[in-house]
């Protein structure tokens, strides 16, 4: 295996990324036309094929945007790779790749969107990538008709990657501060009883706000639980909706997701901001 | 037709069931597949960034679309980039379109930007009628093949040119042409403003001694006037179907012209529609568009 990352810049390019969504994704609310790909990657948008020698394996690609305080930023829509290359780390050199593609174009900020409950995401995004999130959007893309996402709203962690900071910098270089051991007694905001087949929530814990550190927990097999019993699944949906739109709120921002066998906790601080 | 009698309303998109609306259109305008619409949930993330995206009802039925995102240009500053303007067939011809870029210059003025920029085929006419004459776009730039080879039909066979339409929508070009469409002047003709440019022979004459037009050679000396004409076909429609190395004749010949002009400096800033044929009007550096706002 031989793994490369290059910037798509033709027509052929651009065909191979929209192939590629539709063999990962296998259909539905996906579609992303090859013109609109190679017109973003001409407009300052950024596209990008990882290669396994000639093969197109995955993907990832940002537009321009600007955030509330009119600060340029890309957004970046997509990113995957094929099932067979899932454990290779390519979905994270892609986004190293696309930090490097949009510092060099002297802009600082990428934010892109993920189910907080896909804990494999997260633990990519925030803990591995650096990115952290204090923005919550509720069923952001309405109903949706693929397997992944059918029945349980489409909420969403809009989350922001500042490349330039500290932080991310020292995710860069694998000097990833130990989160959760600074955490890892933080007051928990729910609790979730062991004993069940599928984690269900517990009651939430509202004595506990105003806690420098503070963990809400999540499941580790959303699938599972949405395949098994879509009830539970909305639930977990239901609950963690309410405690993070407190929490962003009140001024937390999530910065990791720490992993124990049955289940997960997203770390969140207080005040958190960018160095 | 007044605003009043129109049943047809222009309304921003605000959600993700207009995004759903958006990409059944897709299908609809284009015959396109599920797998080769925009989807929903691309459309909905450009929404939630800042897209001018705007749809047309005829009562409650979505009848046309737009949308853009946002890009740089080369100064960095901020400009939208039109992807994509529809229409259903059966509401083509009824200046929906038109009413969907007006909006959409509505939409990026208050977003306090002045720029939008598309990309349209030269030997479109009918486009660049709308594009440079009604909305008073300006081009000066020119991509060959810049899809590559599309194979969807109506681009079979040719390189995909395209010009690069800059509507500088804060510009007294522009905001004269908003002012006016209410008074219904349909055929303005752009001889009205400099009627000895318009009656010139164009740089590149055309052959029309058969059924269908031929690309002529560009004159020599053909750029020493501040304003030329560059004839284009009118039907390249027909062009295509009937024989097709012709189409392919009139894109390389355009290109040369064009590519020609601008590397002299001249934008294109009209089109006429003479009694022989459509031309471009294009206008040398010293020509100071902005301040031309009857164009």
């Amino acid at each position: 295996m031989s793994i490369a990352i290059r910037a798509a810049t033709t027509i052929e390019e651009c065909l191979a990324v929209e192939r590629l969504t539709a063999e990962i994704w296998g259909g539905g609310d996906v579609a992303v036309p090859a013109h609109l790909l190679i017109t973003i990657a001409k407009n300052r948008g950024v596209v990008l094929l990882a290669w396994d020698d000639a093969r197109p394996i995955g993907f990832c690609f940002c537009f321009p945007s600007y955030t509330a305080e009119r600060r340029l930023k890309q957004c970046s829509h997509m990113a995957g790779v094929l099932p067979a290359y899932r454990d290779a780390r390519i979905g994270e050199q892609l986004k190293w790749a696309q930090r490097a593609a949009v510092l060099a174009d002297q802009i600082d900020l990428i934010t892109w969107t993920f189910d907080p409950l896909e804990t494999r995401n997260s633990r990519l995004n925030i803990h591995k990538l650096g990115a952290v999130c204090n923005t919550y959007l509720r069923n952001l893309y309405g109903d949706m008709a693929d397997a992944l996402n059918h029945g349980v709203p489409s909420d969403r962690f809009q989350v922001d990657w500042h490349l330039a900071s500290a932080r991310v910098l020292g995710c860069l270089a694998g000097d990833r501060p130990n989160w959760a051991q600074t955490a890892g007694a933080a007051p928990l905001l729910n609790h979730a009883p062991r004993g069940h087949s599928y984690l269900r929530p517990g009651a939430p814990d509202e004595t506990v706000w105003g806690a420098e550190w503070l963990r809400v927990v999540v499941p580790r097999n959303f699938q599972a639980i949405k395949a098994a019993d879509l009830a539970l699944a909305v639930a977990w949906r239901e609950q963690t909706r309410d405690l993070f739109e407190q929490a962003f709120a009140r001024g937390y921002t999530a910065v990791d997701l720490a992993l124990a066998h049955d289940r997960c906790a997203y770390l969140l601080q207080h005040k958190w901001r960018p160095q | 037709m007044t605003a009043s009698a129109d049943p047809i309303a222009i309304r921003p998109a605000v959600d993700a069931a207009d995004c759903a609306r958006i990409e059944q259109l897709i299908m609809q305008i284009w015959q396109r597949g599920p797998q080769e619409t925009v989807s929903k949930t691309l459309l909905t993330a450009l929404l939630h960034n800042h897209s001018a995206m705007l749809l047309a009802y005829d009562g409650d039925r979505p009848i046309g679309f737009c949308f853009s995102f946002l890009s740089l240009t080369a100064e960095r500053r901020l400009k939208h980039h039109s992807q994509m303007t529809g229409v259903l067939p059966a509401y083509q011809g009824r200046g929906v379109g038109e009413r969907l870029k007006w909006a959409q210059r509505d939409v990026v003025q208050r977003q306090g930007i002045d720029l939008i920029t598309w990309t349209f085929d030269p030997l479109e006419t009918r486009n660049a009628w709308l594009n440079l004459h009604k909305l008073g776009a300006i081009a000066a730039v020119y991509y060959r093949d810049f899809y590559g080879a599309l194979d969807d039909g109506l681009n079979a066979g040719l390189p995909t040119d395209r010009l690069e339409a800059q509507w500088w929508i804060n510009s007294a070009r522009v905001t004269a042409r908003a002012a006016q469409r209410e008074t219904a002047v349909e055929n303005r003709h752009w001889s009205e403003v400099a009627p000895q440019a318009a009656d010139a022979p164009p740089i590149n004459p055309p052959d029309r001694s058969g059924e269908l037009p031929r690309p002529g050679a560009v004159a020599a000396g053909a750029f020493d006037r501040p304003i030329v004409l560059v004839a284009a076909p009118a039907a390249i429609a027909q062009i295509k179907r009937a024989e097709p190395p012709l189409a392919l004749a009139w894109r390389l010949h355009l290109r040369e012209a064009l590519e020609q002009a601008f590397a002299r400096g001249y934008r294109a800033v009209d089109l006429l529609l003479r009694p022989d044929g459509p031309c471009y009007v294009l206008a040398g550096e010293e020509v100071a568009v902005g301040r031309l706002g009857d164009w």
